[in-house]
């Protein structure tokens, strides 16, 4: 070649903007250029015939001894990059004032240099610093990282947003079920008390009458048994069956009086129940919660199940009765549905520790081991589309939480489910919802 | 495409089929020798396709249908085109300790790794082919294209900018291993008119 140019050449390869280096096939370095020079501070004369490995021990056992023995035996070229191996040599970043990256960061190229025998002889291999790129690249990675985590927050957020509204949904249907129940409770109240008042009334006037028929027939024996009338009159009494007559309507009269005192009955457990009255925080009695819980769920109960009561000696507790009447409820109807044809629902209360514990058992179906994490997720429910909302227990969880209280679950598949709730003497009052 | 398919006549497949596989004999014997394991290379396959068949292709490969591991390198010169290589996930990290990489393997050495073996295929595959037609190549430096993906997902024919490609499919496999690769080199339809020169420059010569 003219010697010109190839002085031009070398010229070239010494001021070219990138590393440049030459290994033998004994990875001793024989060329090293200017680039190399200045970034290492290692000056030509000191490298060469030096050990690439030796001179540079971090390059050993990283997968480099391999790349450079591929190139040696197949001719082909071998990359490191900046993405997984930010540099090769660690060289002070160029970007030193403005810039996150410590080290300059390089792509690296190994290529073969073959001779006329088509042997590899040398490995030329080339070192560009691409720390700019790295620089904006991790900008950007970290940017978007940073939005891929806000936005996943807000997908968090925006669930818990749908689960509070479902909940808060859930419970005003339940303080709607509430008021109308209370609602109705009072508007039969007026005609069930005349209706009360009236068959009072009609009791005493049919004691009267019945009284008067009795001086009447006293009379019988002095009347003419051969007159028409008398006739007529013993005719009149056989057909209607008067002793028959008498005995009933006093029956009658009695079974009225308790059908209506059932009535009243469950009016007054519809206004227990909703205490439309006092939704307060008061100091009330959980045995008498629990009495007209089980009135208001009795039709739900009473084919499946028999109630065992187990109850306590407890003192009054102060909660938000109406609410904690809801999650008996919920407990009561959730074990009268797991069991299949007949069984038992044990309530027992106990004092424990600075509250009083509730359990409620069933004899029903059990919950399998890996449902139970989620039973009080809401919207978790194994019953068919449209009987179950999956609400009830997640509902009974938050309130029982609002109490300060606790609630957790034993189960057995096959044999039963086991409630207990806990809840605190004199907890903290929280804002009513 | 019938034209094309025309212009690859017997003899001209014949003349590339033997070409690549003593280019394949190479490799594999440099790869046994790099990797101090045995190593089983297929008989190369061609196709010649249409690329909205390829997905079709592929797809009938059941080796495709796990997840996988995308690589490509491009490569230009006298021809133009890209090599893919696909791996499966299996036995990753005992590769990247027969690769020289020590202690624990970290996600990045794992990475590189793949791309020197993605490097080491493609090149061990063409480097036998253009020395044999004495054909000039430069290549450029492979890209994990994807992670953990099918190959429906990843080649869609809007995705590709050629009409027609050759490709060549080979298969390796590191029993002691359990790794599995499969290369694919991908040659454009502007690559054929110099292919077919140098086939027939070497059929003359016979
Ligand atoms: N005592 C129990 N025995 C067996 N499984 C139960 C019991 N209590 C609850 N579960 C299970 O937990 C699920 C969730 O109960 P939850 O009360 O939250 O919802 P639900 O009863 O399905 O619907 P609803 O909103 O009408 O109450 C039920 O579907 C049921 O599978
Ligand atoms: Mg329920």
């Amino acid at each position: 070649m003219d010697e010109k140019i190839s002085r031009l050449i070398n010229m070239a390869v010494s001021q070219i903007n990138a590393g440049m280096v030459i290994i033998d096939s004994d990875r001793n370095i024989i060329f090293w250029n200017r680039f190399m020079q200045i970034h290492s501070g290692i000056a030509e004369g000191d490298i060469e015939g030096k050990n690439l490995f030796e001179l540079f021990p971090d390059l050993k056992g990283s997968g480099i001894e391999k790349k450079i023995d591929s190139v040696f035996l197949l001719k082909n070229l071998a990359f490191t990059s900046w993405e997984y191996r930010p540099y090769l040599f660690k060289f002070a970043n160029t970007h030193s004032v403005i810039g996150a990256e410590e080290w300059m960061q390089q792509d690296c190229t190994f290529s073969p240099l073959i001779d006329e025998a088509g042997t590899v002889t040398h490995i030329c291999l080339s070192v560009f610093d691409s720390t700019n790129t790295a620089t904006y690249q991790n900008k950007l990675l970290r940017a978007s990282s940073s939005l891929i985590k806000q936005r996943n927050k807000l997908a968090t957020i925006n669930q818990k947003l749908e689960e509070a509204q479902n909940q808060l949904l859930q419970s005003e249907k339940m303080a709607a079920v509430g008021q109308l129940a209370a609602g109705v409770a009072h508007e039969i109240n007026n005609p069930v008390g005349y209706v009360n008042s009236n068959i009072s009334t009609l009791e005493s006037y049919l004691d009267e009458l019945m009284q008067m028929l009795a001086a009447y027939e006293a009379c019988e024996p002095a009347l003419d048994e051969s007159s028409e009338l008398t006739k007529a009159m013993m005719l009149t009494k056989e057909t209607i069956d008067l002793d028959y007559l008498k005995e009933d309507l006093v029956n009658l009269i009695k079974e009225s009086k308790e059908g209506l005192d059932r009535v009243k009955k469950i009016l007054q457990d519809l206004k227990d129940f909703s205490h439309v009255d006092e939704s307060d925080w008061q100091f009330s009695d959980l045995h008498k919660g629990l009495d007209s819980t089980l009135n208001v769920v009795s039709n739900e109960i009473k084919y499946k199940a028999e109630v065992v009561k187990h109850y306590g000696d407890i003192p009054e507790i102060k909660c938000l009765s109406s609410q904690i009447n809801q999650v008996f409820m919920n407990l009561l109807v959730n074990a009268a549905h797991a069991i299949e044809s007949h069984g038992t629902i044990t309530i027992t209360t106990n004092i424990e520790g600075e509250g009083i514990s509730i359990a409620i058992e069933d004899t029903g179906s059990g919950i399998p081991e890996d449902k139970l994490p989620r039973i009080f997720e809401p919207f978790f429910t194994t019953k068919p589309v449209g009987s179950g909302t999956g609400l009830g227990l997640s509902l009974s969880y938050n309130i029982i939480h609002k109490h300060d209280g606790k609630i957790t679950v034993k189960s057995e598949p096959g044999k039963g489910t086991k409630f207990q709730v806990w809840l605190p003497h004199n907890p903290p009052e929280q804002p009513i919802q | 495409m019938m034209q094309i398919k025309e212009q690859f006549n017997e003899d001209r497949r014949d003349a590339l089929q033997e070409v690549v596989n003593i280019a394949m004999g190479q490799a594999g014997d440099s790869l046994a020798k790099l990797f101090s394991t045995f190593v089983e290379l297929s008989i190369p396959k061609f196709h010649l396709c249409d690329v909205t068949e390829l997905n079709q292709e592929l797809s009938k490969n059941a080796a495709y249908a796990e997840k996988i591991t995308i690589l490509r390198q491009p490569f230009s010169g006298q021809l133009r085109g890209e090599g893919i290589a696909i791996f499966n996930n299996n036995g990753v990290s005992e590769l990247a300790n027969l690769m020289g990489y020590e202690g624990e393997v970290t996600s990045n050495n794992e990475r590189e790794m793949l791309l020197d073996v993605c490097s080491i295929l493609i090149g061990a595959c063409l480097n036998g082919v253009t020395s044999q037609l004495e054909i000039a190549l430069s290549y450029t430096a492979p890209t994990i294209i994807s992670q953990n993906t099918t190959v429906n997902e990843f080649f869609n024919p809007e995705s590709i900018q050629w009409r027609y490609a050759m490709i060549m499919e080979i298969r390796l496999t590191l029993e002691q291993y359990d790794f599995k690769s499969n290369v694919l080199l991908f040659l454009s339809e502007d690559s054929f008119p110099p292919l077919i020169d140098k086939l027939d420059q070497m059929l003359e010569e016979i």
